[in-house]
């Protein structure tokens, strides 16, 4: 699977007319999912039947960097879940802001992508996708690219 | 057909606010010939039409509404420019830092990744902006009554 973002129409409607992007995910949640269920539709559907979370992980505040460049703002602090929930392949993530609203919703904030080993052809990378329950998981880099051409 | 961010608009939007934030008070600028392959390229082709605010100076705003990742021109507003050259419209680009209606290229038209700016085509079907006809004639105005900017989901 390659970089394939999903950004729900809460998130849509916030970028449009309410904050820039650097400070929507402050507080927020990252949940990584395993590869045994299919990832939603898109982020507006509900996180239920998604699989197994296999981590999940508070986001610092601030989450992002306060600057962007061309165009993509990277990652800040320290993202990371110091006990893996469960044993499995990470197959895909969905980034709530701190409001963490679940299920179906055309209101939340949040952003789905998917995980692999390769930075340049996921949207989340780690050096191993192979988690085990109880070890610790974190997100060296993650950035967020606005296209140049929608 | 597509909408062409420039970096800086992208990075606005990024850091510093939002779409709505970022556009406001900026002014669609109607060209001749090709989109340029980038938002950050210098604009090409003949300045036929600058809309603004009732065909004044004031610049373009939208409404603070959005709905399913879209959002919509202000309803209040009349977007209007009367043609100052003659040609058939082939894209617009949309500009926050024209100064001058009578058609002289501002800095913003140079391009550059520095300036906030947001290209699309123009059709009469098809576009990013669709117009009735697309040959534009010196001293016609011009209006735009829809405009919409949507949030892509993905």
């Amino acid at each position: 699977m390659a970089k394939s973002p999903s950004y729900s129409t809460g998130l849509r409607n916030a970028v449009l007319n309410g904050t820039d992007w650097t400070n929507i995910w402050d507080g927020g949640r990252l949940d990584i999912y395993d590869d045994s269920a299919t990832r939603p539709a898109d982020a507006d559907a509900t996180e239920t039947g998604g699989g197994t979370i296999l981590a999940q992980m508070t986001l610092p505040t601030p989450s992002f960097a306060a600057s962007a460049v061309a165009g993509s703002i990277a990652k800040s602090g320290t993202w990371e879940d110091l006990s893996a929930n469960a044993t499995g392949t990470a197959d895909w993530f969905r980034m709530y802001d701190s409001a963490v609203t679940l299920g179906a919703s055309t209101t939340a904030i949040r952003m789905d992508g998917t995980v692999g080993i390769n930075s340049g052809v996921f949207d989340l990378a780690f050096d191993s996708i192979s988690f085990t329950a109880a070890d610790p998981i974190t997100v060296d880099t993650f950035t967020v690219t606005i296209p140049l051409n929608q | 057909m597509a909408i062409r961010l420039s970096d800086a608009l992208r990075t606005h939007i990024l850091e510093t606010s939002s779409v709505e934030a970022a556009l406001a008070l900026g002014f669609l600028i109607i060209y001749s010939g090709s989109q340029p392959a980038s938002a950050n390229d210098a604009a090409t082709g003949v300045r036929l039409a600058t809309i603004a605010v009732d065909d004044g100076a004031v610049g373009l705003t939208f409404d603070g509404i959005v709905s399913a990742g879209t959002l919509p021109k202000a309803v209040a507003e009349t977007w209007s420019g009367t043609a100052a050259a003659t040609g058939t419209a082939g894209y617009f680009r949309w500009n926050e830092l024209v100064t001058d209606k009578a058609g002289t290229e501002t800095a913003a038209d140079t391009g550059g990744v520095s300036n906030i700016a947001m290209d699309g085509s123009i059709a009469v079907t098809g576009g990013d902006i669709n117009m009735s006809n697309v040959s534009v004639v010196t001293g016609a105005l011009q209006s735009v009554t829809v405009f919409n900017i949507v949030q892509p989901a993905g």
